[in-house]
């Protein structure tokens, strides 16, 4: 029988609305064969899930409830998965309806080799008078996987979905919901090896990104970035520096000299090297 | 009048219809009338809490400039129309 990990804290108001949503996803679950191990309805704390994660390996794991930019939460504290465990991620495909999770711990999770990442780079939020429309958006991403799409197929089908839910709440009067549903719609994400994320705040990812794109631009380290930008600053310095005193010493900056054979050596060795490491990402 | 005026205008009147409603926002939870009433006054909210009411009344706007459903009723319950 198949395994699926489903992890549903209920500690306050809001995880109770979403704790409730996620009973359906354990009978779509069920109806569909699964055997689901089912850490809900309470505060949970970081050992138990990481117990699971452990025992269960390439498990689809399902998180409902809050979040944040790198975490999922079991209670108002703790941190049931987080960048420091992110690492559990890796290999299996993960559902979430919760706050923000995917701006980072998505990324990360990508990165450590999830097979797909399902979530928000937002806040998601909700109102009472339209619950039943919430809760079929907050759902249908699983439903859709469980119907046979792919996930780039659930992507499009839950946005696809969110317009009529809008428009729905709009012929309703339910003004307000209509916006928030429309704000979770453009926060929901889905990350896979066909999708890689594209959002970033870092300058450098961001050049990355442009430069090798989001496959390639992803598996760039920090530290290697700021590496090539150090190397190249450095040499430009030193570039600058040598033509000035080659200047001063015979009124023109041209002229062979053996500073700048080894200054072209230097450059040449820089993109044999750098293209020898992109390939090897690339591999 | 503003476009934005008469969205947050109707949104106000909106929340005054349903005074028993709640807006669920992360950890954090308002009545309606709490939250429309954050529609005018967001400058001086807390960081998160100012980005998000921004990125409502930016998705509102884009609603009211995209959906012509949304447009006429916006319209109506604000009586710009």
């Amino acid at each position: 029988m198949t395994l699926a990990i489903l992890v549903a804290p209920k500690f306050d108001e809001p995880t109770s609305y979403s704790y409730e949503w996620s009973r359906e996803i354990r009978k779509m679950l069920e109806e569909k064969g699964f055997q689901v191990i089912d850490i809900s309805g309470r505060a949970v704390s970081r050992e138990e899930v990481e117990q699971v994660l452990k025992q269960n390996p390439n498990v689809i794991y399902i998180h409902y409830n809050h979040g944040n930019t790198d975490c999922h939460y079991g209670s108002e504290t703790v941190k049931v998965v987080d960048l420091k465990n992110a690492v559990l991620l890796s290999g299996r495909e993960v559902y979430c309806m919760n706050c923000l999770s995917a701006r980072e711990l998505g990324v990360e999770a990508y990165k450590n080799g999830a097979l797909a990442y399902y979530g928000y780079i937002e806040v998601f939020s909700f109102s009472t008078d339209a619950l039943d429309e919430f809760k079929e958006f907050a759902n249908a991403g699983l439903k859709y996987k469980l119907e046979g799409h792919t996930w780039e197929e659930c992507l499009k089908l839950v946005k696809e979905l969110a317009e009529q839910l809008c428009q729905k709440l709009v012929e309703a009067g339910k003004y307000m919901a209509s916006i928030l549903l429309k704000q979770d719609a453009d926060a929901l994400r889905c990350y896979t090896p066909n999708n890689p994320p594209t959002d970033t705040k870092c300058i450098l990812r961001k050049v990355a990104l442009k430069i090798f794109g989001p496959k390639l631009g992803w598996r760039i380290s920090r530290t290697t970035g700021f590496g090539i930008l150090l190397t190249l600053i450095g040499w430009g310095i030193v570039a600058h520096d040598f033509a000035h005193q080659v200047y001063q010493l015979k009124g023109t900056p041209l002229s062979l000299e053996g500073g700048y054979i080894g200054l072209a050596l230097n450059l040449i060795g820089f993109i044999l090297l750098t293209s020898e490491f992109i390939n090897w990402l690339k591999r | 009048m503003r476009e934005l005026d008469i969205i947050v205008k109707a949104l106000k009147l909106e929340a005054q219809q349903k005074p028993n409603e709640r807006i669920y926002v992360g950890f954090k939870s308002y009545t309606y009338a709490e939250f429309a009433e954050m529609l005018n006054n967001h400058k001086n909210l807390a960081k998160a809490e100012k980005e998000f009411i921004e990125n409502f009344l930016k998705t509102s706007l884009k609603l009211f400039k995209e959906n012509k459903a949304y447009r006429e009723k916006i319209l109506t319950l604000a009586g710009e129309k």
